[in-house]
């Protein structure tokens, strides 16, 4: 018990560490650009050939609500399924 | 590490897509072959599938260099699952990401995977066969391969990226720019992969040794 305790605190701080520096980062907007814009689009405009608008067109608060969901659909799939093969 | 949507052309997003097909037919006759054998085989491929979908995807800020990106957990899946599985794991995570969440693109599936789930895959899986083979702890080897994972899939698409677009600059020097730029943000992220993963591994190998038995991980 007491080992299940710890592990949920180690997952508890990290995840909380994680969210705080993700949450930080979206404070400060364009301060934190990702490696896929920062690095592999601005080579791919450099050597002429920019970045296409991908085939479904997802901006904004849908691609928040998009990562939101996917995240959360992935989250229930990964524990329902780790508690299957761990708990029984 | 994802290479957005028209960044290739057409010549070479048909090659990497040639690359890929053979590895996902091996991975998919892999999984009906270990289904058959082990029904629990496909829970733990859902279990390694969320796992790599939300670690490709999830970004995380590195404050020494101020940029963000995210790790490629096909370390995970590919000590979990074994190397080819771990390739149609990636591949379908990179297909719902770029279908519906902007990251990628279906002209550059093919390169992607490849980059994350090929030669990350197999990068892990050598990696860790290497560091079992100098031996060194369980914990190590796994940090070890989930670092690997990172920083191959990194550079993979580095090359690709300096295959498609290095006009008259060698493409050694497009690729080594690139994989450059990558770098700093890239190294401190594959050292805490590489510790989520040896982490997790440790638990599994404490709790259901036999997951990674089957796997040909321990013995």
């Amino acid at each position: 018990m007491k080992r299940l305790i710890f592990v949920f605190a180690v997952i508890f701080v990290m995840a909380a560490g994680l969210l705080g520096l993700c949450v930080a980062a979206a404070e400060e907007e364009g301060a934190w650009p990702g490696v896929d814009v920062a690095v592999v689009g601005k080579y791919a405009e450099k050597y002429g050939r920019p970045p296409r608008p991908p085939l479904i067109n997802v901006e904004g608060d849908a691609l928040l609500f998009a990562f939101t969901l996917a995240g959360t659909v992935s989250g229930f799939i990964f524990g329902y399924n780790w508690r299957k093969l761990f708990s029984k | 590490m994802h290479i957005s949507e028209g960044v290739l052309p057409v010549g070479w997003a048909v090659v990497w897509y040639s690359v890929s097909v053979p590895f996902l037919v091996a991975g998919l006759s892999e999984i009906q072959r270990k289904k058959k054998a082990n029904p629990m085989y496909v829970v733990l491929a859902s279990i390694a599938g969320s796992a790599v979908f939300v670690f490709s995807l999830f970004p995380v800020p590195i404050p020494i260099v101020g940029t963000c990106s995210h790790p490629a957990g096909t370390g995970l899946s590919t000590l979990l699952l074994g190397p080819f599985v771990s390739i149609v794991v990636a591949f379908s995570a990179l297909l719902i990401q770029a279908l519906f969440l902007a990251h990628g693109g279906i002209s550059t599936l093919g390169a992607n995977t490849v980059a994350m789930g090929i030669v990350g895959s197999f990068s892990a899986f050598l990696f860790y066969k290497l560091a079992r083979g100098l031996k060194l702890p369980i914990f190590v080897s796994a940090l070890i391969a989930g670092a690997a994972a990172d920083i191959f899939t990194y550079l993979t698409t580095s090359v690709i990226l300096a295959l498609a677009l290095h006009g008259t600059t060698p493409v050694s020097t497009v690729a080594g720019s690139i994989f450059i730029a990558f770098l700093p943000t890239q190294i401190p992220l594959a050292v805490l992969e590489g510790l989520v993963i040896a982490g997790i591994i440790v638990y599994v190998k404490k709790n259901r040794p036999d997951i990674l038995e089957n796997t040909g991980i321990v013995r």
